[in-house]
């Protein structure tokens, strides 16, 4: 039964490739080496696996800016809102820009229902657009007879606490294939996303994750570790935590990434704050490419506090 | 088990961000700073700094420089060792008896101000205690600080001491001081940091003492003459240094009079090395009669290079001769002259050194046969700019070098630019700074730029360093890279189904592109060759063209991708382009 199922992911998986491209988002995800799936326990569950949000005790929401390097950049944004009894709601938004010349955003809903104690399922709709700027020659373009389209996406995603420390997630998206062009087919490729994570305990986890995408396959592990709060306290920053991470993504057609981050997590009367940097290093891209990432969120305590 | 994850973040971390938290001062140091073996200099930059809070006057009490004419070596354990107090007296005395006519200079850091603290002055005062005619007085004079009172940053003051009543004893005058005041009750300062504390002085009473102006340095005896003067044996593993003061390319000339033909080394002192103390020094030889050089590891003669034939006949007293060193490129040029520079020899010595170039400056003077008082005068230090760089753009050329110009040394930079090498005419323009943005040129076309500075001396504020002797660096203009048909249709009609790239490819080297997705996914590895046109003025550029397939021949979906393109194996550029469907 295994088989068949890794047989069918296989499968689907192959026949589809990436238009709304899998850039990571998140600081914090992307220092963990995008391996999340399994970790979902902020708000950036809604890119990675909303069923995750179950593990989201309060209102939480993050926003992360990413700038790839001159002329393309995206934004994220995501609140998640704690249902008690029901599960968790949320909503996110993605855009991203490429000098002038195009535009794709995506907005996301998203539930996560617990079916039991252990186990939640995510549901997810979004709307998909996309836009085309064109320049003095392919103005000329009779191909475009409209220069944006839009569409509907569906995601299905799943989080398993099998024990304390031990956590599964799966996360299919696009799994209705939505096919958003002006002109010819360009079907938004499914992306599977399935992992597990350990917590050792309150300071430290590990992930790994594997990732298929038409023919594109990547593993992405990573791991976090939160410096003991007293030695902060014995540094004059009482109740402060800082976190660091580091993560490793490998994959066919010259995929090799290394990915850095810290988090600095600041409680405060008014909101429990989280700043987060991660640095990517793509080791067989462009030259000169590294992408940093600042994310400022709301959030429950440091997400590793949550067994 | 634990212990590995444990250490994987973490040392993942702590490679990442090449921090330094470690404060080794040397943005504190003092340039010119001094070092003399010989005792024989009385002024080195003087250092201070104070906290403290002061409702009226902003002042730190004194440090005294008198220490009898004793030289001071002010290095890091100089710097975080002098300590003052908080007071109204004043600060900074500076030991400078007889001090009539020259310039005060100095850089000042103020940390903070609260409150209403007008325009500040500098009170350049005597102290209370020397004499005239047996009653005790004082002799002070206020300037107003010609700078800005800007916090959190250095601030450089300089300015003309002012001239005394001809009644004054000037040689009873003991010390100086320099005081910051508010017009205001109010105002506090947190504490002033000084640094670089120097005075030019046109006369001074005790012994030699430094003295910079602009570039030029001037060293002055006791009867106010220009002179440093070297009496008898000096130690040749310690030379006369101009200290954190490195010059790449420079023309450094002073003139040298030899008092007696005992004096074996009268000379300039050149690129002496940081790490293992060696350094050249050119020298006349009033023993021999001959300019030589020599190099010297640390105590040791190791290597004389050379020594050119006497050039005097008779005895060496009182000769008086001057050198010049040209250091360009890493290739030293030594000339002297015995018509204080009407004309200049051939050069003596050309060598090219090894290695770095510290580029540091100094004299030595002295003999092991007795007295051999040299005097040095009129030392002229002119920085010329080096590395210069030429970045193309589209119908704009950027141009920017290097200078090691301190504060005040570098007036002005003339941009030269010519179609033919070495021929530039006037200067196309004059800056401020060592760069410029020239949008006056065509595409296609090889400009020549060069770089002259023009420097502050004792006779001028604009003196023009030699263009022969400037840097010369090519460069054609050009578009770039430019991208045509994008987003670009694959699936459409078969004129709008590539993206064309137009690169500038002045050599036809072969040309290559990667196609990525933004995450970092190869897509496609294509390579045109070299298959450049002439496209202007005879400059060629190629075209390279995808047409939405990766490398497996399909053709993949639309979206965003990243492109980089080499030319010859270097990036020419690199973008992005979008594939419609």
């Amino acid at each position: 039964m295994k088989n068949l199922v890794l047989a069918v992911l296989v499968l689907v998986s192959a026949v589809a490739q990436a238009a709304f491209f899998d850039s990571g988002q998140g600081a914090r995800p992307t220092g963990l080496g995008e391996a999340f799936v399994a970790v979902a326990d902020d708000a950036n569950a809604m890119y990675y696996n909303p069923a995750g949000m179950i593990q989201i005790k309060m209102l939480s929401t993050t926003a992360t800016y990413t700038g790839y390097m001159e002329g393309l950049s995206d934004s994220f944004a995501a609140i998640v809102v704690p249902v008690p009894g029901y599960g968790a709601i949320g909503i996110s938004w993605l855009g991203l820009t490429a000098a002038s010349s195009y535009s794709e955003s995506t907005l996301k809903v998203a539930y996560a229902y617990p079916i039991t104690k252990q186990y939640t399922l995510g549901l997810a709709l979004k709307m998909l657009s996309k836009s085309y700027t064109l320049d003095s020659v392919a103005a000329g373009n009779p191909f475009f007879s409209s220069t944006s389209a839009s569409g509907l996406g569906l995601d299905v995603s799943f989080f398993g606490r099998l024990s304390e420390g031990i956590a599964v997630g799966v996360s299919i998206e696009n799994i209705n294939a939505p096919d958003i062009n002006v002109g010819s087919s360009d079907p938004v490729p499914m992306n599977i996303r399935f992992g597990g994570r350990y917590k050792f305990d309150k300071s430290l986890l590990v992930s790994l994750e594997g990732d298929l995408n038409g023919e594109d396959v990547k593993v992405k592990g990573g791991s976090e570790y939160w410096l003991d709060p007293g030695l902060m306290k014995d540094l004059g920053a009482v109740d402060s935590e800082i976190g660091f991470r580091g993560g490793v993504g490998y994959g066919n057609n010259s995929y090799l990434n290394v990915d850095l981050g810290f988090s600095f997590y600041l409680p405060s009367k008014i909101a429990d704050l989280r700043f987060d940097y991660s640095f990517t290093m793509p080791l067989m891209y462009i030259e000169g490419a590294g992408t940093h990432r600042f994310s400022i969120c709301i959030t429950d305590p440091r997400p590793a506090f949550n067994l | 088990m634990r212990k590995i994850f444990f250490l994987l973040p973490v040392l993942l971390f702590a490679f990442s961000p090449a921090l330094g938290y470690y404060d080794d001062f040397t943005t504190y140091d003092s340039y010119y700073s001094i070092i003399d073996p010989c005792n024989n200099v009385s002024t080195a930059p003087l250092v201070i700094s104070a906290a403290g809070t002061d409702t009226s006057n902003i002042t730190v009490d004194a440090v005294s420089f008198r220490d009898g004419g004793k030289s001071i070596r002010w290095d890091k354990t100089g710097l975080t060792s002098v300590t003052t107090q908080v007071s109204r007296s004043g600060m900074a005395s500076i030991n400078m008896a007889a001090l009539t006519t020259g310039v005060l200079q100095f850089w000042y850091y103020l940390p903070s101000i609260v409150g209403n603290w007008n325009r500040a002055a500098a009170n350049i005062s005597s102290d209370s205690t020397y004499s005239i005619g047996g009653n005790n007085a004082t002799v002070a004079t206020s300037v107003p600080l010609l700078t800005s009172l800007a916090t959190n940053t250095w601030n450089y003051f300089k300015v003309n001491l002012p001239a005394w009543p001809a009644s004054v004893d000037q040689t009873a005058i003991k010390s100086w001081s320099v005081e910051f005041i508010s017009s205001t009750a109010t105002a506090t300062c947190t504490a002033i940091r000084l640094d670089d504390i120097r005075v030019v002085s046109a006369n001074n009473t005790t012994n030699g003492v430094w003295s910079e102006d602009s570039g030029v340095w001037s060293i002055y005896n006791n009867s106010g003459t220009k002179v440093y003067r070297q009496n008898g044996n000096c130690d040749i593993a310690n030379p006369q240094l101009l200290l954190n003061k490195f010059y790449k390319d420079f023309i450094a000339t002073v003139d040298v009079n030899v008092q007696s033909a005992n004096a074996q080394y009268a000379g300039l002192v050149l690129n002496q090395n940081v790490s293992d103390s060696s350094y050249y020094l050119y020298n006349f030889n009033a023993q021999t009669r001959g300019f030589e050089i020599k190099k010297f590891n640390g105590s040791a003669l190791v290597n004389a290079t050379s020594t050119a034939a006497a050039t005097t006949t008779t005895a060496a007293t009182n000769f008086t001769y001057s050198l010049k060193v040209v250091s360009k490129s890493g290739v030293l040029y030594c000339y002297h002259s015995i018509d204080s520079g009407a004309t200049w020899c051939s050069a003596d010595y050309s060598f090219q050194e090894t290695g770095s170039i510290a580029g540091r400056l100094g004299f030595l003077a002295g003999s092991t046969a007795g007295d051999a008082t040299v005097y040095f005068t009129n030392l002229v230090i002119q920085p010329l700019p080096y590395a210069i760089t030429a970045t193309a753009g589209d119908g704009r050329v950027d141009i920017s070098c290097n200078s090691d110009a301190k504060a005040g040394e570098v007036v002005s930079y003339n941009i030269y630019r010519g179609t033919v090498s070495k021929t530039y005419g006037t200067a196309l323009t004059t800056t401020t700074s060592p760069g410029y943005t020239d949008i006056g040129v065509s595409n296609g076309v090889t400009y020549y730029y060069a770089v002259t500075a023009n420097v502050n001396t004792s006779s001028s504020t604009n003196v023009e360093t030699p263009l022969a002797l400037a840097e010369e660096v090519a460069i054609v203009p050009h578009a770039g890279i430019k991208i045509s048909n994008n987003p670009f249709t694959p699936n459409g009609g078969a004129a709008f189904s590539k993206a064309s790239f137009s690169v500038f490819n002045q050599i036809n080297e072969d040309v290559s592109m990667l196609i990525y997705k933004p995450n970092g996914t190869l897509v496609a590895n294509l390579n045109a060759g070299n298959t450049s046109v002439v496209w202007s003025s005879g400059a060629l550029s190629s075209t390279i063209s995808w047409d939405g397939k990766n490398n497996s021949g399909r053709i993949v979906d639309g979206g965003v991708y990243v492109w980089q393109i080499k030319v010859g194996g270097s990036v020419a550029g690199k973008g992005t382009v979008v594939l419609a469907k």
